[in-house]
């Protein structure tokens, strides 16, 4: 052979490959978002035959994606079609993850995939703690377009199934934006001390979103009473953040009184820094057992016997009150024995208020009929007419029951501040 | 001439290459992929051989994550030995390991109220799914005589015990959950017991939601037969607040009220009858109105002409009342075809052909049955879609504002929509209802990864809709 044949040959190679290339390139420009593997399905399979070079994907990879093509040339029942489509793309996730999730969540992918990549999440889970760094790098890249917000969630989930949430801080740094908080809130789940340490530092930070740190808020502090052992004033004393320290109170509040019987949950929150009462208390109130009337009201009355009502502004006296009357009255309950249990509260205005918020609370499943035949049956004075504020407040004043439950109100500045039914 | 020859050959070569890529435009239909799909032959047996795999699996399902533990709880219950106290006492973190939940039924043999207690402290951190399976088994079997007792001297373990309790009573049948109800001394106890033995008609928790006007499936058998016989019995046990409850949630034990007269009989308070009356003629009401709206539609739709019917079709998207969708009737498989365009197998004019047989009925109306195709078309791949209807009609933008309304594109995503939209206006005005229909999805995007989506869109080509976006953005900023 004279070299310059070989020469040209080899030109020829070249010239051919470059017009191979250049024919890629240009068949992902039909889409608005340039860059990355814009395409689709189709882009995600270039993406693949260019990058074959990672690891566990190597030659298999670009074999799925063939094989895609090829189920998609198949003629077929569509039937046969889904089940095939699944066996497919349930072999490529285990043996090349990224191709997988290329075709199932890249930008440009079809809509119809999202059914199949929801089915298919478990398997893809799995796989992700398998490779979670992998997986975080492709997340934080945005390979996954507007679906890296699922995949993130999906890749979360993983972690915390598989016991990695030791990753969430060291992945922390290349993480987006928006997945910050979350991996955080998740890190508490298991954290150390000196993991601790480092969220802690990480609430001082920006947040964009307010309740994102109100939630990490509340799971840092969590985590923290649990660390502690009960022991709060520990980690009160090193703490300056109100808002964490509200958080501490209340998590506090919530892991060692809320189960005990209501007066020693009561006796408890004094053991509380008198800044943080209310906000023990008002976890005393919200996590206690449902639909627990005569709970409820010993809890009121204990309240006041410590003196905690002073403790709080009038403000938030009613909406305490409130608050634990709408946990204790249940959609079917029966309003003349909620009413009885109600009326033993102690002090007078609290009971007026508790018996407003029942009359106004009462399930749909308890007719009007029944409502006025029960407040007629009641003693006529404060505690019936604050009842029945409450009951005219849910009927309405189109029904036609409203007028006679009116007429019951015995103060008459009370009755005329309802207007006349309709 | 050979230097002719040589130069025609090098440009078909350079040809191919550039066709072997895919240089060539995207084709709407199959030949394209068909050809494609000739290169790679070899994936082809790779494939077959994946799905003869697969389908000599089929029926050896994988076993979930809860049989998986169970089964090698026996194993370590069927060889444990020690103290297993001594064993749970060291356990710590959030799960627990097949061997702690077979110590921990051991320990609740030996001292059941010790085992408690322990599984009372660890509910307060963690969960207790593993240990629910051993409590269930010792309630239902000895454990069920003490269950009283055990409710009163560990109160922590409370919503542990009930919920073993429950689940041991809907399995051990009514007389067994009565029983059971029966020797406990708390009202709320017994409730609770009772609700979980006779537990919603499970036929109603597929339907989702009953709100409405919808009513219980015409094939629903009947319900509640578990409690059927025992109404008055369950009542003898409840309190006046426990029958309040349980009356509330009868019409989700029995659907179809096929219990009335049982419960009618069954010595009631005058109020509580009367809440159940009124949750009967309630459900009646819903039913009757419900066959009497689709009575009428059936009856409306059935007397149109089919270009009216087209039209209507058209303009109920959603529409499913008297048979399903109407259109399908007529034209089966309408939903597959659409995919298999979507995928390459097939194109939008064989659709467009094969409607067209199916309803010679709508010959001549090709606008109307485009738009029913482009319906399923453009959710699923929006550029093709309108590829296509810019190779079938001339004024094909002012038809856009029609497909777009009756295609469902929640499940587009912003990138691919944003994508055909630009293709179709590029620099010219974006029209309202294109900005309508992109606009959303895009926000919802920023919403929830505001750097992603910023720099998607500080990506795109430009055009109309990328400045749109890019207001979007600032005003979002603001």
């Amino acid at each position: 052979m004279k070299r310059g044949v070989i020469g040209w040959m080899l030109v020829l190679v070249a010239t051919h490959a470059a017009v191979f290339l250049l024919a890629r390139g240009d068949a992902t420009a039909g889409s608005a978002v340039e860059g990355g593997s814009a395409a689709g399905v189709e882009g995600a399979a270039k993406v693949r035959d260019r990058e074959d070079d990672n690891g566990r994907s190597g030659s298999a990879a670009g074999g799925h994606a063939l094989m895609w093509r090829e189920l998609l040339a198949r003629e077929m029942s569509r039937e046969e079609f889904s089940k095939a489509r699944e066996v497919l793309l349930r072999d490529w996730l285990r043996q090349d993850l990224r191709g997988a999730m290329d075709c199932l969540y890249a930008p440009g992918t079809w809509a119809s995939l999202k059914d199949v990549a929801r089915m298919l999440e478990e398997e893809t889970a799995v796989e992700m703690a398998r490779q979670p760094r992998e997986a975080m790098e492709w997340i934080g890249a945005r390979r996954f377009g507007s679906n890296s917000v699922a995949v993130f969630d999906l890749w979360l989930g993983a972690i915390e199934e598989s016991d990695q949430h030791g990753l969430l801080l060291e992945l922390l740094p290349q993480a987006p934006v928006f997945a910050k908080a979350e991996m955080l809130q998740s890190a508490c789940e298991t954290a150390d001390a000196r993991q601790m340490e480092v969220i802690r530092g990480q609430l001082s930070g920006e947040f964009p979103d307010r309740r994102e740190r109100d939630l990490l808020v509340s799971s840092y502090a969590e985590r923290a009473v649990v660390l502690v052992k009960g022991d709060l004033a520990a980690v009160l004393k090193v703490e300056e953040d109100p808002e964490v320290r509200k958080g501490l109170a209340e998590q506090w509040a919530v892991r060692e009184l809320v189960d005990l019987p209501k007066d020693e949950g009561v006796a408890g929150l004094l053991q509380l820094p008198a800044d943080l009462r209310a906000d023990g208390l008002g976890e005393l109130v919200g996590r206690g057992r449902p639909a627990d009337l005569a709970g409820t009201v010993e809890l009121l009355d204990s309240v006041g016997r410590h003196g905690l009502w002073e403790e709080v502004t009038a403000k938030e006296r009613e909406a305490t009150v409130r608050a634990a009357v709408d946990l204790a009255v249940e959609e079917h309950c029966l309003p003349g024995v909620a009413f009885a249990e109600l009326s033993r509260i102690t002090r007078p205005e609290l009971r007026e208020i508790a018996l407003d918020q029942l009359g106004d609370q009462v399930g749909v499943p308890v007719r009007v009929e029944e409502l006025a035949e029960v407040a007629g049956g009641l003693p006529p004075g404060r505690d019936r007419d604050a009842f029945l504020k409450g009951v005219l407040k849910r009927v309405g004043e189109w029904n036609s029951m409203y007028e006679g439950i009116r007429a019951l109100i015995s103060d008459d500045g009370v009755r005329k501040g309802f207007g006349e039914g309709k | 001439m050979r230097r002719g020859v040589i130069l025609v050959l090098l440009l078909a070569s350079h040809a191919a290459a550039w066709w072997l890529a895919g240089g060539v435009p995207r084709e709407v239909g199959a030949e394209a992929a068909r050809a494609r799909a000739s290169a790679t032959r070899e994936a082809g047996s790779a494939l077959d051989a994946l799905l003869a795999k697969a389908a000599g699996k089929d029926g050896d399902e994988e076993q979930d994550e809860d049989r998986r533990f169970r089964k090698k709880e026996e194993a370590a219950l069927a060889k444990f030995s020690g103290d297993p106290a001594a064993l749970l006492a060291g356990v710590d973190g959030p799960d627990l390991r097949p061997e702690d939940a077979a110590a921990f039924r051991v320990w609740l043999e030996s001292d059941a109220l010790a085992a408690l207690r322990w599984a009372g402290e660890r509910a307060r951190d963690h969960s207790t799914w593993e240990l629910r399976h051993g409590m269930e088994l010792h309630v239902a079997a000895g454990g069920r005589e003490r269950l009283d007792e055990y409710l009163r001297a560990v109160p922590q373990a409370r919503e542990f015990l009930l919920k073993a309790a429950g689940a041991a009573a809907s399995k051990g049948g009514p007389d067994f959950a009565l029983g059971m109800a029966a020797g406990l001394s708390g009202a709320g106890d017994r409730l609770a017991v009772l609700t979980d033995a006779f537990p919603r008609d499970p036929r109603l928790s597929a339907m989702g939601g009953l709100g409405g006007r919808t009513a219980v499936p015409k094939n629903a058998g009947p319900g509640g037969e578990q409690l059927a016989g025992h109404i008055a019995a369950v009542f003898s046990l409840l309190d006046e607040s426990g029958r309040a409850a349980f009356v509330g949630r009868l019409w989700e034990v029995d659907p179809k009220f096929s219990l009335a007269r049982e419960v009618r009989e069954a010595g009631l308070s005058a109020n509580l009858l009367a809440r159940y009356e009124e949750s009967l003629a309630g459900r009646r009401r819903g039913e009757e109105e419900e066959s009497e709206w689709a009575r009428a539609e059936r009856a409306e739709v059935e007397a149109m002409p089919p270009s009216e019917w087209l039209q209507f079709q058209a303009d109920h998207p959603d529409f499913g009342g008297v048979q399903g969708n109407v259109f399908e009737g007529k034209v089966q498989g309408l939903e597959d075809w659409c995919a298999h365009v979507v995928e390459g197998r097939m194109t939008a004019d064989e659709v467009l052909a094969r409607v067209k047989a199916a309803v010679p009925e709508f010959a001549g109306m090709e606008r109307e049955l485009r738009v029913v195709i482009l319906r399923e078309l453009l959710p699923a791949d929006p550029e093709l879609a309108l590829a296509w209807l810019r190779q079938n009609s001339r004024d094909w933008q002012a038809e856009l504002p029609v497909v777009f309304d009756h295609a469902r594109l929640y499940k587009t995503a912003p990138e691919t929509l944003g994508a055909a939209i630009n293709a179709a206006y590029g620099q010219e005005d974006l029209p309202d209802f294109a900005w309508d229909e992109v606009h959303y999805s895009w926000e919802t995007w920023l919403g929830e990864d505001r750097e992603g989506c910023e720099a998607a869109i500080r990506q795109m080509r430009p055009g109309s809709l990328k400045d749109a976006l890019l207001a979007l953005l600032e005003g979002e900023s603001e």
